[in-house]
């Protein structure tokens, strides 16, 4: 049975109707798993999914790993619980960026599944198809960056936005990235700085390296043409390929609530495009 | 009577002129801007002063309001815009022969594949005065594709750092199609079209005449600001021309900041009326080669103060 699928726009972002994720079995994962590859953002609705049974989805995708969480407050470091009400002081995600991109092996998949929404609505996400991103940029540009490569520090969003120290003893993670790299599954060519992990470019001069990063980002977020905006409702799980999107989490609806819990499956190391 | 509801209805409701008058349904569709209003005909409301007052007072409080299933004809489509005021044609783009002031804004397979082309604007503002507002009508889109973003520049405008508010106080900027829409053309064409319609110069912070709301009124139209380079911050001839860019640049981009924003998706006669004074947008160009055929009755504003 092939899978319902109803566009949001050409470049990104479907819902998938009829899949119980609490029933997905290895045929039907590996039909999300096509799907995924093609639409890069996929939705679905009126969930009821366990915490368990979220985990056990999470684990058909990227090496099968879960990733454990620097920042679990949940008593289960493969489960991120998103929590933002009127004391937050930020919510995660509010800007441009992948997840944990500051790891030698990104997330693969990120699944998040809203458990409240907050009351009067917003709390929407916007993603953006960084394959897209690559392709739309001037051809002198794309050989420029293809040759770069970039800095991804955890404590750029953790400590010197969030003013989060980390554990005693350790630092976070940190790595070099291409910044084309290669997609793992699809082999395209995805554009891979993003305004949250990404410090600086090596090989260049720190000048060189703010400006060029500061055109890549505006890149990404003056183009709606790459991107697409979904609306939650309650029980809806969205499901992103981490390594060739990123997203920003609206927070408009301060100071009312909303809940949700990521799981994220593990990826692989990262080469440069070709 | 206004009622607010949360949902949207199970089934779109069926509109025909001068049916449903009294009950317009109206669904926030983000904690910002827009509304979807229902159960109401533009054609209706073009001749019922109490429909009418009640939809300016909504286009106040939402800044655009979409409406769906209007099937109603151009005529009617510029009866609607012209209770708001006089209708405008545009310089580059064509109007509807036998509507004057319905703009056709018309793409397909000959049309440029042109990432390019699109900015966060607000329309027009090129003029001494530029629009009050647009109702703007789909009459054929792609089945996916093509939807247009809002942005709320009063949100943009309250939320800026008060140091910023502070810099930015009397500041004002040029607006010009030179550079904009002529910016393709041959130099021939292009200063003829810069001898038509001259910069206009605008406050950088406007302020909306019917709310006294304070809005951030700079877009892609802005080429830069005419009294930022004072004695004061000027201390060696251009030095000052990077502050002035770079601050610029940081204004006009609050305009992509999605916690100011709708995104509207396209249907076959949905409209979208827009406070063209408060409010930007961004039709978004992602359905080449399909064709997506949108019409504009454009309403003539003030001189913004």
């Amino acid at each position: 049975m092939a899978l319902e699928l109803v566009q949001f726009t050409p470049v990104i972002g479907s819902e998938i109707r009829g899949v119980d994720l609490n029933q997905v079995d290895a045929t039907m994962a590996a039909k999300i798993k096509t799907a995924l590859n093609e639409r890069l953002v996929l939705v679905f609705r009126d969930q009821s999914l366990t915490r368990e049974a979220h985990k056990r989805f999470a684990r058909f995708f990227g090496t099968g790993q879960l990733q454990r969480h620097a920042l679990s407050r949940s008593g289960d470091p493969e489960i991120l619980d998103v929590k933002t009400d009127k004391d937050s002081k930020f919510t995660a995600g509010e800007g441009w960026h992948t997840d944990v991109s500051c790891e030698a092996a990104p997330i693969s998949a990120s699944m998040l599944y809203l458990t409240r929404m907050p009351e009067g609505g917003g709390g929407d996400t916007l993603f953006a198809n960084m394959a897209e991103a690559y392709e739309q940029l001037s051809e002198p540009v794309k050989v420029l960056v293809r040759t770069l490569k970039a800095v991804h520090d955890g404590a750029l969003p953790w400590k010197t936005i969030y003013g989060i120290d980390p554990k005693p003893g350790t630092t976070y993670p940190r790595y070099e990235h291409p910044v084309v790299i290669r997609h793992p599954d699809t082999g395209r060519a995805v554009l891979f700085v993003n305004r949250g992990f990404t410090t600086h470019l090596t090989g260049v001069s720190l000048q060189e390296s703010r400006f060029l990063l500061e055109m890549l980002f505006n890149h990404i977020e003056a183009s709606p043409q790459i991107q697409c905006r979904v609306q939650w409702r309650p029980n809806t799980l969205i499901m992103w390929d981490n390594v060739a999107t990123q997203h920003h989490a609206v927070w408009d609806y301060f100071p009312q609530s909303r809940y949700a819990e990521r799981v994220s499956s593990l990826g692989v190391e990262l080469s440069a495009a070709a | 009577m206004t009622q607010a509801i949360q949902r949207r209805p199970e089934t779109p409701a069926v509109v025909r002129a001068h049916t449903l008058q009294n009950s317009i349904k109206v669904e926030q569709l983000t904690c910002s801007i827009g509304a979807e209003l229902s159960n109401v005909s533009l054609a209706a409301a073009a001749v019922d002063d109490t429909l009418l007052a009640e939809i300016r007072s909504l286009l106040l409080k939402h800044r655009v309001l979409f409406f769906r299933d209007q099937d109603i004809s151009r005529a009617e489509h510029v009866a609607f815009a012209r209770r708001f005021g006089e209708l405008e044609d545009h310089p580059v783009a064509g109007s509807d022969p036998d509507h004057p002031g319905l703009v056709r804004i018309y793409k397909s397979l000959d049309s440029k594949k042109e990432h390019y082309e699109n900015a966060f604007h607000c329309d027009a503002t090129w003029r001494e005065c530029p629009p009050f507002g647009c109702v703007l009508r789909c009459v054929e889109t792609p089945e996916v594709g093509g939807d247009t973003i809002w942005v709320n520049m009063v949100e943009a405008y309250e939320k800026l750092p008060d140091s910023v508010k502070a810099r930015i106080e009397g500041l004002r900027a040029k607006h010009s199609i030179e550079h904009t829409f002529g910016a393709a053309m041959p130099p021939e064409a292009r200063a003829k079209l810069a001898a038509q319609y001259p910069a206009a110069e605008h406050p950088v912070v406007r302020t909306h005449p019917e709310t006294g709301e304070k809005i951030l009124f700079v877009c892609g139209f802005a080429s830069h600001f005419v009294n930022y380079h004072t004695p004061q911050n000027v201390r060696y001839g251009q030095d000052f021309t990077i502050e002035a860019n770079n601050l610029m640049n940081y204004l006009i981009s609050q305009a992509e900041i999605p916690e100011y924003q709708v995104r509207f998706r396209w249907r076959r006669n949905s409209f979208a009326f827009w406070d063209n004074r408060c409010t930007q947008h961004y039709a978004v160009q992602d359905y080449w080669p399909a064709v997506r055929k949108m019409e504009r009755a454009g309403i003539i504003g003030d001189k913004p103060y």
